[in-house]
Order: C-alpha cells, then sequence, then structure tokens
C-alpha cells in the first residue's frame, strides 16, 4: 500500500434501512495532504460517504481502509485518534454547556492531563479565531461560529485527517470566505488532509486539489477542477452548473463567439483571459 | 434568549467569587431561614437581598417578576391560616347562615410564613442573578452530586434553548394556520407541537451522540478537575455563616 | 421578536401570579418537613440514577437521550394552557406523559432536574421543597401514569383513552399529594384533616378542569408518536413489574406512618386528653368553637359546594373541548 495514500474506497456500496440505495460502486482514494471535495446535488450520498469514510456507518458492501488498514477492523479509538467528521448541522455536534468545555471534551477523552488540554484548546481557539469566547455558553454563539467551534474540537484532537459535511451551508459571504480560508491554512500550513462534501460551485476551483462529482450515489466525474467543471449541459444533468464566471465565459465563447482559449474557472483566471481578448483585439 | 439573567452576569464582585462558596452560602441561609422560627431573621435576609439586588443593578422588573407566584401564594396562605387556623378569634361575620371567623394567631402565623417564604425566594432569586447555571453545573458536581444526575443536568441546560426555538416556529407556523383559534383545536396543536417536540429530541439525542463518540465518548462524561478553592473566599463565606448564625440566634 | 416572543412568554407565565401550576413554592416548608421529604424522595432518584447506569451501559446513546427528553419534559410544564374557568393560565406538570414514554425510574430523575432547573430561574417550585416536589410531581406523578397507561392497555383500552386517563389521573395524583404536603407543612398545630381538604376544596376549580387538559395534551402526545413514529415508544421504556412493586411499597411504608401520626389531631391527641382535662379540672372547660366544621353535616356541605364547583367547570370545560363548532370568521 502506497504510503502516501490515505484513504481508499474501493467499490463501497450502502443501502439504508428503509432500502435506499444511497452510494453504489463508488472508488476513490485520497492522498496525504490533499484538499478533495465531493460535489453534490443534495441526496446525491456526499454525507453517507462521509460517514463511511468517518467510521460510524458500518454494514457497508466493498473496502475502505485508512493508513492501509481495514477500517472495519479497527476500533473506534483507533479511528478517532486520526480522524474526525464535522457534521452540517452545528448544534448536532456542541452539546456541552460552554465552548470551552465542548472543545475540551475530545482531549479529555484521548487522555491528556488537564494542562495539556488547557493548552490544546486555547490552540485551537486561536486558530478558528474564536479565543476569548471560551466561557460563553454555545447556544450564544452565531451560526458561523458554532460552526468554526465544531472544527475547533476536533483540531483540538489534533486530527490529521478531517472530513466535512457541507461547511460553508448557511454562511454570509465573508463567513464562506473565512472558512476556506482556514481550510486551506490547515492544508497547506499544518499538513491536514480535508475531504469536503458540498455544493458550492463557486468556492470550489479557487481551494480543491481534486474533486469528484457524485450523483444518485454514483462517482460520474473525477478529476481536478479545470477537467471536471467544463461544460454546463453535463452538470446540469447532475443538478449542478458551473461557476457563475465560467458560465459567462463559456456563453460568451460559445453563444457570441469571443475568441476565449480555456474556460477560467475563477475570477482572477476571467481576468486574464478577457484582458488577453481585449489586448488581442486592439 | 434571556430566559436564565445570563445577560445579568456582568463583572461585578459577587460574579467573581467561587460558585461553591456561593451555593453553600445560600444552602446555609436557606437552611437557617426555614427552621427560624420568628419574624426578625428572614425579613433581614429580604432587605439584604433587595440591596445586593440594587448594587449588582439587577433590573427591578425581573426582580419582581421572581417574587409574583410567591406573592400570590403567600396571599392564599395567609387567608388560609386566617380564616381557618387558630383559637382566638379577632372577629366573626355571618355569611347567609355560614359564620366565618378570623383569628388573630392563625394571622400571625401566616404572617410567620409569609416572611419565610419571601426570605427563602430572595436568597434563590439573588443566586440566581449572580452564578451562571453552567457554573452552578461544575459546582453541583464537586459536591458530589451523582455523575450521571450532572451529565442529564448539562444536556437538559444545553438543549433546552434548541427546543425553546424549535417550539416557538412550530407554535408560530401552527397560528398561522389558524391552530388554536378555539379551546378544542388549540389543545389539538398543544398535544401535536409537544409530541413534535419529543420526537425532535429524540432525533437530536441520537445525532448528539453519534458526535460525542466520535470524539472519544464511551459512556461516561469526562471529569473536568476543579480549581482549587481560595481560602480568602472559604473564610469570608465562614465569616458570613457565623454572622447570620448570630442574628438567627436572635429568636 | 423570536426573543421578544419567548420573552413575553415567559414574563406571561411568570406573572400570571394565578398560575396554577403544582410546584409548591420556595418557604412554604418548614425546615423538618422539608428534609423529610428529601428523604423520602432519595431512595426513588436513587432507583432513578440506578436505571440510568444500567439502560446506558446497554445502549451508548441513552443519556443523551435522558437529557433531552429532560429538555421537552420542561419545556412543556413552562408551556402556558389557558384554563377556561379561572381565565388563567398554569402548567401542565409533564409528568404523565414522561412516565409513559420512560417509564417511572426515568421520570423521577428527569422530573428532579426539570424541577432543579425551574427553581433556580423561573422561581417555579424552590430548592427547600425540591424534595416535597420530586415526590408529588416525580414519584407520584410518574407512577400514576405509568400504571394508569399500562392497565388500561392491557385491559386493551384505545390508545387515546389510555393517554388521557394517565394524564388525568398524574395530575390530580400529584394535586392530591401536593395539598397533603401543603397540609402537613402549615398547619403548625392545627388538626391536619381539615386544613387537608380546605386545601383539596381551594384547588378543585383549578385542578379538576386541568387534569383534563393535562389528559387531553398527553393522548395527543401519545397518538402522535404512534402514528409516526413508534420506534420511539418501544426504545425508550424498559421496567421490571417487581421493581415498581417494590417501590411502592416501599413509598407507602414511608410515607403513610409519618402523615398518620402527624394527623394524630383526628384521634384526640395532647390537646385533648392532657391540656384540656387539666383546664377542666381548674375550672376553665374549653369552649365549643363558633364554626365546628367538624361535625358531619357542615364540612359535607362544603365539600359538596366545592364538588359541585368543580364538576360544573370540569364538564364546562369538556363541553368546550368536544363540541365541533362551525368555523366563524372566515366567510367571504
Amino acid at each position: 500500500m502506497d504510503d502516501s495514500v490515505r484513504f481508499s474506497v474501493k467499490e463501497v456500496s450502502y443501502r439504508y434501512a428503509d432500502n435506499t440505495q444511497a452510494i453504489s460502486k463508488i472508488s476513490l482514494d485520497v492522498a496525504k495532504g490533499e484538499f478533495i471535495g465531493f460535489l453534490g446535488a443534495n441526496g446525491s450520498g456526499k454525507t453517507t460517504l462521509l460517514r463511511i469514510m468517518d467510521g460510524l456507518l458500518k454494514g457497508f458492501e466493498g473496502g475502505v481502509h485508512l493508513d492501509g488498514m481495514d477500517i472495519t477492523r479497527l476500533t473506534p479509538e483507533q479511528i478517532y485518534r486520526k480522524i474526525g467528521l464535522v457534521f452540517q448541522n452545528p448544534d448536532d455536534q456542541l452539546f456541552a454547556p460552554t465552548l470551552f468545555e465542548d472543545i475540551a471534551f475530545g482531549p479529555l477523552n484521548m487522555g491528556f492531563d488537564i494542562k495539556e488540554v488547557e493548552q490544546r484548546v486555547m490552540d485551537a481557539l486561536k486558530q478558528v479565531d474564536l479565543t476569548g469566547l471560551e466561557k460563553k455558553s454555545v447556544h450564544h454563539l452565531s451560526f458561523g461560529q458554532r460552526k468554526r467551534a465544531c472544527i475547533a474540537g476536533l483540531l483540538a484532537m489534533g486530527h490529521e485527517i478531517l472530513l466535512l459535511d457541507e461547511p460553508t451551508a448557511g454562511l454570509d459571504p465573508m463567513g464562506e470566505y473565512k472558512m476556506m480560508n482556514l481550510l486551506m491554512r490547515l492544508n497547506k500550513e499544518n499538513g491536514v488532509t480535508i475531504v469536503m462534501a458540498t455544493h458550492s460551485v463557486d468556492l470550489v476551483p479557487l481551494f480543491l486539489d481534486r474533486l469528484y462529482i457524485l450523483s444518485k450515489g454514483r462517482i460520474v466525474r473525477g478529476g481536478k477542477p479545470e477537467d471536471v467543471l467544463t461544460t454546463p449541459q453535463e452538470l446540469a444533468n447532475v443538478k449542478l452548473r458551473l461557476p457563475q464566471i465560467a458560465e459567462l465565459i463559456y456563453r460568451l465563447k460559445h453563444e457570441d463567439n469571443l475568441p476565449f482559449e480555456k474556460i477560467p474557472l475563477t475570477i482572477g483566471e476571467a481576468r486574464r483571459e478577457i484582458i488577453k481578448i481585449a489586448a488581442g483585439s486592439n | 434568549m434571556q430566559l436564565f439573567s445570563e445577560h445579568l452576569i456582568k463583572d461585578h464582585i459577587l460574579s467573581k467569587i467561587d460558585a461553591r462558596v456561593k451555593i453553600v452560602c445560600a444552602l446555609v441561609l436557606l437552611g437557617m431561614v426555614l427552621s427560624y422560627r420568628g419574624y426578625v431573621f428572614p425579613l433581614v435576609v429580604l432587605f439584604t437581598s433587595f440591596i445586593l439586588c440594587l448594587v449588582i443593578k439587577a433590573p427591578l422588573r425581573l426582580v419582581l417578576l421572581r417574587f409574583a407566584e410567591p406573592l400570590f401564594i403567600i396571599a392564599m396562605v395567609i387567608l388560609l391560616k386566617f380564616l381557618f387556623t387558630g383559637q382566638e378569634e379577632i372577629f366573626s361575620i355571618n355569611l347567609a347562615g355560614l359564620k366565618i371567623t378570623g383569628h388573630i394567631d392563625g394571622l400571625m402565623e401566616g404572617l410567620k410564613i409569609a416572611g419565610r417564604i419571601l426570605g427563602a425566594v430572595s436568597i434563590i432569586t439573588v443566586l440566581g442573578f449572580v452564578t451562571p447555571f453552567t457554573e452552578i453545573i461544575a459546582g453541583l458536581s464537586w459536591f458530589r452530586i451523582p455523575k450521571g444526575f450532572i451529565e442529564i443536568l448539562m444536556f437538559a441546560y444545553r438543549y433546552i434553548f434548541l427546543l425553546l426555538e424549535d417550539a416557538f416556529v412550530i407554535y408560530q407556523a401552527q397560528k398561522n394556520r389558524l391552530g388554536y383559534i378555539d379551546m378544542r383545536k388549540g389543545l389539538n396543536s398543544f398535544g401535536l407541537l409537544a409530541g413534535t417536540l419529543v420526537i425532535r429530541s429524540f432525533d437530536q439525542s441520537q445525532k448528539t451522540a453519534l458526535a460525542m463518540i466520535q470524539r472519544g465518548y464511551t459512556g461516561n462524561m469526562p471529569g473536568l478537575k476543579h480549581s482549587p478553592l481560595k481560602m480568602g473566599e472559604a473564610a469570608l463565606a465562614l465569616l458570613f455563616i457565623i454572622f447570620a448564625g448570630a442574628i438567627w440566634m436572635i429568636q | 421578536m423570536k426573543k421578544i416572543f419567548v420573552f413575553t412568554l415567559f414574563v406571561w407565565l411568570i406573572s400570571s401570579g394565578n398560575a396554577y401550576a403544582m410546584h409548591i413554592s420556595e418557604g412554604i416548608l418548614p425546615f423538618n418537613w422539608a428534609v423529610l421529604w428529601f428523604l423520602v424522595a432519595a431512595p426513588f432518584v436513587a432507583w432513578g440514577l440506578h436505571e440510568l447506569k444500567r439502560l446506558s451501559a446497554v445502549d451508548i446513546s441513552f443519556k443523551p437521550l435522558v437529557g433531552l427528553m429532560a429538555a421537552v419534559v420542561f419545556i412543556i410544564s413552562c408551556m402556558p394552557v389557558p384554563v377556561p374557568t379561572a381565565g388563567t393560565c398554569s402548567h401542565p406538570c409533564g409528568t404523565g406523559i414522561s412516565g409513559i414514554l420512560v417509564g417511572p425510574a426515568i421520570s423521577i430523575l428527569i422530573t428532579a432536574v426539570a424541577l432543579l432547573i425551574q427553581a433556580l430561574f423561573l422561581a417555579h417550585g424552590g430548592l427547600s421543597t425540591w424534595g416535597a416536589d420530586i415526590v408529588s410531581m416525580g414519584v407520584v406523578g410518574s407512577f400514576a401514569g405509568y400504571l394508569t397507561f399500562k392497565g388500561l392497555r392491557a385491559l386493551k383500552a384505545n390508545l387515546w383513552i389510555a393517554g388521557f386517563m394517565a394524564g388525568l389521573l398524574a395530575d390530580w395524583a400529584t394535586y392530591t399529594t401536593t395539598s397533603i404536603e401543603l397540609a402537613l407543612g402549615i398547619r403548625g398545630d392545627s388538626p391536619f384533616m381539615p386544613l387537608f381538604y380546605k386545601i383539596l376544596i381551594a384547588f378543585i376549580p383549578t385542578q379538576l378542569p386541568l387534569g383534563i387538559l393535562e389528559g387531553a395534551m398527553t393522548a395527543g402526545i401519545v397518538v402522535l408518536l404512534y402514528k409516526k413514529r413508534p420506534d420511539l415508544l418501544v426504545k425508550m421504556r424498559v421496567i421490571k413489574p417487581q421493581q415498581i412493586a417494590a417501590l411502592v411499597i416501599t413509598f407507602l411504608l414511608l410515607v403513610l406512618p409519618a402523615s398518620y401520626t402527624s394527623a394524630s389531631g383526628e384521634w384526640g391527641g395532647v390537646d385533648e386528653s392532657v391540656v384540656e382535662k387539666y383546664a377542666e379540672e381548674h375550672g376553665r372547660p374549653a369552649r365549643a368553637p363558633i364554626v365546628n366544621t367538624d361535625q358531619g353535616d357542615l364540612l359535607l356541605f362544603v365539600f359538596l359546594l366545592g364538588g359541585a364547583v368543580g364538576g360544573f367547570a370540569a364538564g364546562y370545560c369538556w363541553r368546550r373541548l368536544m363540541e365541533q363548532k362551525p368555523c366563524r370568521g372566515l366567510k367571504p
């Protein structure tokens, strides 16, 4: 098993108790230090896949290996020292009366002594920009703060792999940006491997290394954002769309026949392409 | 959500005192008020509590609200004791063939009970204003209250606010669809509301459990170590109790 | 807007001083009685904790579940329910439904938690009366609700009826116990029974209809759960009959002698056999009381009056509930 592969998911299928087939024969690999995304509409199986990868759902068909070991043979403790899942709804995850107690929960369970726990909690709070709020009751925090608090709870445990279920859902534009920048920092500076489920098409190309498109429980496409997000029709078939800037350039190219070389996915790229065209027409 | 008057916990002198000290003082004082046989002590306590509320700038309205229900009960008790218990009558009226008698000793006893109630309620009111509930929970665990109880208390407190918001949303939705226009429909809607809350909390508990499991929960909450009791505060508490005890002796 | 609403809700239900919740207010019970009720409540709470430990060892999600149920019961018991006869609001006990959902042991625990939070922050009930309230609402209420429900279902009663009777009897049993506790606590030297009757009567006009309201609410919840989520009804309840029997017997053994001896005013206690005897011997016999309610018809008459008022109130409430009135106000 390749040392750099952290997750290996092979031909995994899962069916819920009420017989809905959530995912069918999904295979993918996640390398160390990568920032991966699952892009898909609601009901495409993203949450189920994440839960299986987190060891919360058992009884699936196929194989899931974490660092080369079969996840079904690992004890909960072995799994949860390495990997953590941030749920979509922060209230599902924050259960202690104060912020400090909630973030301390993980490290305490891991057996650190109280001084170490305090240090970890403070560090985690600093990383998610929530310093000073330790004594606050959880329900006094804003939605965005609660989302970040969930991440802090896992950071304090020192996880090397973070799974996130729609981390930007429900956040205002500034909040979205802050969240994605936080994840980028964790990925690039701390080397945390991140797998995130989202349907936020505009954000994805800015931050992700690789991306898988899910639809009805299957992987439709996988690869780098520029290889995957190509044509509007294809994406519309799986209830997604191109990033807005890409859609604009696509239409300018194919309907108005402007000579764009490639379809940019971000505003920065689009700017360069437009300047090229503008310069070319002079 | 200002239900628990936590917004009042500004940084005044009383909020800095260890919660455990405050709880012990409150309980001792409460015991004294309840075992007192005269009139003076509870009223002294009541007076002091009011002063304290003024000092910490507790909103007067909130303070009076805490007393609203007890005041009603006091009225009932005084009436009951005045008219129906006691031996020395002070007056008696003939009302449609029935004799209604007022007894002075009954009245005095009723007043004693009233003082007791007022004193006791004032202690708890002040305690509630100067100690955040989370600290009370932490304090209780230091007093060796069984862990299971503390855990339940903790979960309950955390999720009350969430459920209150849900209740509000459901209530509004029902009201918008004429759910409360008459008694029968209102009760029906109310049953639906309560039932939906029960379902919601069950599902929430399952999700919470899942989230806890993935952070290492194995069935027992990990214990947070308590900071040591400051000797100065403990000494102050002792002095306070002795002082109160001295006043209590004046029966 | 939301904050204003919820705050108003609580201002309303707290300031309606006629909020006839069944909590005993802080300070009513003198020291000895307060302590006694704590002692009575203690074994039951211990039982609840024991069951919690046992059941959570099997199911790791049990403790969060109980915590959340406690939150629900707290909220239900804070909701204002208008009482048609009194024109004011009161609160359901919530113990009937919690007894049905999680069984008496856990229900006692839940009640204890909800009561503590209410005492500290809503001035409902009190810390000194925590023990007494646990006994009346937690122990008696939960058992009454649970046993009624189980009993009626065993007799193949309709689900709604079983739920209704459970809620009704839980409420009324709690109210009776509270009256006993109050009478014992505030009687001073007066005899127990007359005061007990008077307290009972004083609360009848509000408690009779309230029982019906609580019954209807309980029935509604049970039926809803049965329709939408029957798995919940199965998951939450685990109790052995032998345990219940043991506890009911313990309760009776603890409480009956206690109230028996203090109700001994009825038995010609020291007042008559000693004090009056000596007073007579010294030429100062006891006067006959001016309103002698202890003899026969007068007390019965007052009781009849109270019962009639309560009965009418209950009947009126029932009619308001059961009559299908045409929907007014939506005519085009």
